[in-house]
């Protein structure tokens, strides 16, 4: 312990300042990447309950779609929720700006059964949980802007026997005719 | 090149010592002073007392850094000083960038939207913009506090819910639980801000020359990127939220006249009263 005391003693205070500077760098490229490439985060909740586990899951997320960049129908998207501060959710994109989406009740599990049908606003996606009944989305608080979109789900990387691609099972339908 | 005294003029060298001595004799590039260029692992490494090849296990990498290390020696002086200056610099770009991301950031403001307050001869100069400064630090600056202090009358940014790539800069006009009274756009004739959205209006007195909350309602405080503190051209000035309130317009404009006292009377305050802000 005395060493290194006395080791510090000698460096040099310019060394030090190095020292710092270079580890604020890394932490900042750190965090760069950390909020514009790519994150790791667990998720959980039952909403999406047949694609992810309502235990807890680690999702890879692509930062790159964030403010909705390249979203289609089908994605499952990570975003700030609306309603409350610093949280974050995920659901797939069922309406894409323009498009008209069935309106269905809240919590519901009869999906298209309602007579009446919106349309998506400029800047705005309709998301869904893929857990019908368990899960609260913009069937509550209806579209969500595309600014509180911040990324995409793009695997699920924990736990190792589960670890696959994220699928976009919203695929249009191929008719050979 | 300057021998030890003590060394025979024939020797046997390992391999590692005569690659040395080979790469020694090579004419250096550039260079000023053939002396001064030396690799200091090149003068320290060749090992006279060796005989014969010595066995060492392989290490890749610190093969790979050594040779590194001899190449960036071999170097020319004023190449050597500016890698080292850049390697000073690297670590201000990342700093910078994250800084410009969530401490301040200067914007322009283009568009008649604010006019009497930002832009203020916009009705002249329809090319002129202000350039403001904005804090993108959030104002919590804890995680654990789950408060947002956002204030009526703040001069904010955020991501247009019209269109996710535009930012823009409104005035927060009414915060949740308030109830207000819109104006001509929208269809409603009153609203009450739900939890965790704002209202917010741009301050130009004609509501076509603004796109504000009431041509897209209430907007999520997740949107919200930052917040308005100053102003730093064409005229340096400092911004206080609570000048909103009294009515008091920096640039001496407003005419005896309270500013913008109708925006203010439309906004009931606290028409609903929130007791448990909890998360349930």
């Amino acid at each position: 312990m005395e060493k290194l005391l006395r080791y510090a003693l000698t460096v040099k205070p310019g060394r030090f300042a190095r020292l710092a500077l270079n580890g604020a760098g890394t932490f900042c490229a750190c965090t760069l990447v950390w909020e514009h490439l790519v994150t790791v985060q667990s998720s959980e909740g039952p909403s999406m309950y047949p694609t992810f586990n309502p235990r807890g899951d680690w999702l890879l997320v692509s930062r790159l779609h964030s403010n909705g960049k390249g979203i289609q129908v089908g994605d499952v998207v990570r975003f700030n929720h609306p309603s409350f501060l610093g949280v974050h959710a995920a659901k797939r994109v069922i309406g894409m700006p323009g498009d008209f989406v069935c309106r269905d009740q809240p919590l519901s599990t009869d999906a298209g059964k309602q007579p009446d049908m919106i349309q998506v606003p400029e800047g705005h996606v309709f998301l869904v949980g893929d857990n019908l009944p368990w899960s609260r989305d913009s069937r509550n608080y209806g579209p969500v802007p595309l600014g509180l979109i911040n990324g995409k789900i793009v695997a699920r990387v924990w736990p190792p026997s589960k670890m696959e691609w994220v699928k976009n099972t919203m695929q249009p339908a191929e008719l050979d005719g | 090149m300057a021998k030890p005294p003590n060394q025979p003029n024939f020797r046997i060298l390992s391999p590692n010592a005569a690659r040395n001595l080979a790469q020694k004799k090579k004419p250096v590039p550039g260079g000023t002073g053939q002396g001064q260029n030396q690799t200091p692992s090149a003068q320290s490494t060749p090992e006279p007392n060796i005989q014969g090849p010595k066995l060492t296990p392989k290490r890749p990498f610190s093969t790979f850094f050594s040779n590194l290390r001899q190449r960036y020696a071999a170097l020319p002086r004023p190449v050597q000083r500016t890698c080292r200056g850049l390697r000073i610099l690297a670590p201000l770009v990342p700093i910078s960038l994250f800084f410009s991301e969530h401490v301040m950031q200067v914007m322009w403001v283009r568009g008649p939207s604010m006019t009497p307050y930002l832009n203020e001869d916009y009705h002249e100069n329809h090319t002129k913009s202000d350039m403001v400064l904005v804090s993108m630090m959030p104002s919590r600056v804890w995680p654990w506090e789950r408060t947002r202090r956002l204030e009526r009358g703040m001069v904010v940014t955020f991501r247009s819910p019209a269109n996710s790539s535009h930012i823009a800069i409104k005035r927060v006009v009414g915060l949740p639980g308030d109830r207000v009274m819109t104006r001509k756009p929208c269809l409603k004739e009153s609203q009450i801000v739900p939890f965790n959205h704002v209202w917010l209006e741009g301050d130009a007195s004609d509501p076509e020359r603004t796109l504000d909350s009431n041509t897209y309602g209430p907007v999520s405080i997740s949107l919200l990127t930052g917040r308005v503190f100053a102003i730093l051209g064409p005229r340096m000035r400092w911004l206080n939220w609570k000048d909103w309130e009294d009515g008091k317009l920096d640039n001496g404009a407003s005419d005896g006249k309270k500013y913008r006292q109708a925006t203010r009377n439309r906004v009931m305050k606290e028409a609903v009263k929130m007791e448990n802000q909890s998360l349930d």
